[in-house]
């Protein structure tokens, strides 16, 4: 399966910079064959309970991303982006409404529950790299391989094969600290890919990287969604919203038209 | 358990701060290893307890005479009861009794010589049966024995000391001849410890020589008897006290009329001491070795506050409840088994060191830690651990990944 993936690095060799410039999309590559949505969220409300009062957060959300989009969801803080996030990422609970999940309805009654759901269908990309600090880069890579009970040689060929396809095999054995913002960003995008899931959450992935490095991260991206994977992107940053197929603006827990 | 990655997990873990893992990982050693001393000192102590018993019969009781205290009779109580060979028949006589001899001692410390050195000792006067009861914890010789008595022979049984002061610790002093005064003695055996002795400086001979040399009076100290198997002194007591009263004339209900010494009853008093000592070492050790465990406990709860970032990105990418619950008490029960078996073999180690360096005293020989002690010690170490790291993985696994993630 990995085999099938585009060599990634090749444009980071090349220092592919210039304008950034609307990408082609996987959908636009394979026509409409990806009817069926890969999030599709109804009627979605969450609040917040401090002490007695309880604080609406998400009011309401209506919102289907399709398999093999490439989409963003930008708001200003407060939006309830991080919020919206986290329900999206089943990492947090929503009161009512419904989510499903590459045809999965999203309502775990149960922590280790999610954790297989999230081990499953998503890889996460964090603003803060968010990698274990003692840990190579290559264990980075493969620990949620780890928790899908993968034994230990299959694990570190995988991962290696990702790094290798990220340019980074002769960071291999670099633990994070000792490499720069931009490869350790590849390395947790290696890690949000190495269980080859449907769909990959990013919260600010650029958040803390200069704009040339963020220009390689979504290039990266977009080459990914190119390979068919969904990308949904949160950001503040109106560039890189620019730069996926749909921008999705959330403003005080409901979705703008 | 065996998962290598997860031992590797540990390993990386455990050696990112050895400083602290080393200091509380101490505090259990140092629980477990003086739980181990206290329990195995404790059996030293009780052994050495138990072996001042050992130069007596444990089933034998000793009689002396007291001092009135009731009026009996038209007698006048704070008369002295002085007991007479006559008193050794009678109680011999009686059912359950299965042994019974007199003890005498003399008074004054009598001269005594050999060769060219002389010194002062005081001389008992026992008989064969007594000799039985009494155990006299012999270096070299034999007993008074049955024939020593009836032909009334003049010889002797010395202490260590005495053997020391009269003969310079003469190698073989079985067979050489002491004078006592005038008389001379064949010492026959040479005794290093006795009962109700400091130091072994008394000379034994037969009571039937003693009245014969030293005092005709037919009076004894003590009657020292043993009890028949399926009997015990509270059964002989009233029939003894009884035959004894109307022999010396007093009520057989005056308590201070006669000292009675149940050297059975005593074993007991003093294995319930003991026993009460054991429990109070288990109780002792237990806290030091929980206090180790709170260390532990406290420790790993700061590192999982530490490691909160940690366990959230572990949970974001698919660690379930399970998996980081398990990670945790791993750590905190390798903390404490690897520290608590270091402690206990270096417990182990220090109780069979002074017993094999022979330390004892009085009260205290052959300290050791039986394979009981070693189990239970083993058994409240996991437990120890289970406790120790429950909170913090209770805590871990609490740790919200939102929370953990959330930007710097």
């Amino acid at each position: 399966m990995l085999d099938s993936v585009p060599n990634y690095s090749k444009p980071f060799r090349e220092k592919q910079t210039g304008p950034l410039k609307k990408q082609q999309s996987a959908v636009d590559t394979l026509g409409m064959a990806f009817e069926k949505p890969m999030i599709s969220v109804q009627s979605l409300t969450k609040s917040y309970h401090l002490g007695s009062m309880a604080v609406p957060v998400l009011k309401g959300i209506d919102l289907s991303v399709k398999t093999g989009e490439f989409v963003s969801i930008m708001g200003p803080s407060g939006s309830g982006k991080s919020t919206l996030l986290n329900v999206l990422g089943i990492l947090d609970r929503y009161d009512d409404g419904e989510y499903i999940l590459n045809g999965t309805l999203i309502k775990p009654l149960s922590e280790t529950e999610a954790a297989r759901y999230r081990n499953h269908l998503i890889g996460f990309v964090f603003q803060s790299f968010n990698l274990l600090p003692f840990k190579s880069a290559l264990d980075n890579v493969a620990m949620p391989l780890y928790y899908r009970k993968v034994p230990r040689k299959q694990r570190e060929e995988k991962a290696k094969k990702l790094l290798e396809r990220m340019g980074m095999a002769h960071r291999m054995d670099h633990m994070p600290a000792e490499l720069s913002g931009g490869q350790r960003q590849r390395i947790a995008i290696a890690r949000a890919l190495v269980t080859d899931p449907p769909l990959i959450l990013a919260d600010e992935p650029t958040g803390n990287l200069d704009s040339k490095t963020s220009e390689e991260v979504m290039e990266l991206f977009t080459e990914i969604n190119r390979e068919g994977k969904t990308l949904v992107v949160i950001t503040h940053d109106e560039e890189i919203a620019a730069r996926t197929r749909r921008v999705i603006h959330l403003q005080d827990g409901r979705i703008r038209n | 358990m065996l998962d290598f990655e997860r031992w590797a997990e540990l390993g990386q873990s455990l050696s990112k701060h050895k400083l602290r893992t080393g200091l509380t990982a101490f505090g259990v050693s140092w629980g477990i290893f003086m739980l181990v001393l206290l329990l195995g000192m404790g059996k030293g102590l009780e052994r050495g307890t138990m072996t001042l018993f050992q130069d007596t019969a444990l089933n034998s009781v000793w009689i002396g005479g007291g001092k009135t205290s009731q009026s009996y009779k038209g007698l006048t109580p704070g008369r002295t009861v002085s007991l007479e060979i006559d008193d050794v028949a009678l109680l011999g006589n009686l059912p359950g009794v299965e042994a019974v001899g007199p003890t005498k001692s003399l008074d004054k410390g009598y001269v005594m010589r050999y060769g060219k050195n002389t010194g002062a000792f005081q001389i008992n006067g026992i008989s064969a049966v007594n000799a039985d009861i009494q155990k006299l914890a012999l270096l070299s010789g034999r007993q008074i024995n049955p024939l020593d008595e009836r032909e009334s022979r003049k010889v002797a049984i010395i202490g260590a000391r005495v053997n020391d002061v009269l003969m310079k610790n003469q190698l073989h002093p079985v067979g050489k001849t002491i004078f006592v005064g005038e008389t001379p003695f064949t010492v026959i055996g040479v005794y290093n410890k006795a009962l109700g002795e400091q130091s072994p400086n008394r000379v034994y001979i037969p009571y039937t020589t003693l009245r014969q040399v030293f005092d005709p009076a037919p009076t004894v100290n003590m009657i020292a008897l043993t009890v028949s198997p399926g009997y015990s002194w509270p059964d002989i007591k009233p029939e003894a006290i009884r035959l004894l009263s109307r022999q010396h004339r007093f009520d057989p209900n005056d308590a201070s009329a006669l000292e009675i010494y149940d050297i059975s009853d005593e074993v007991k008093k003093v294995e319930s001491l003991m026993s009460g000592i054991r429990l109070f070492m288990i109780i002792v050790g237990t806290g030091t070795l929980m206090a180790g465990c709170v260390g532990v406990s406290n420790t790993m709860l700061v590192t999982v506050k530490e490691r909160t970032r940690e366990f959230g990105i572990r949970k974001a990418i698919g660690a379930s409840s399970a998996d980081i619950l398990f990670m945790v008490l791993h750590e905190t029960l390798v903390i404490t088994l690897a520290a608590g078996y270091a402690g206990l073999v270096a417990g182990v180690g220090l109780v069979e060191l002074i017993g094999r360096l022979g330390i004892e005293s009085d009260y205290f020989r052959d300290p050791q830690v039986d394979l009981s002690i070693a189990v239970s010690a083993l058994g409240i170490l996991i437990l120890a651990g289970l406790i120790a790291g429950y909170l913090p993985a209770r805590q871990a696994v609490r740790v919200s990944p939102i929370e953990a993630l959330r930007h710097e």
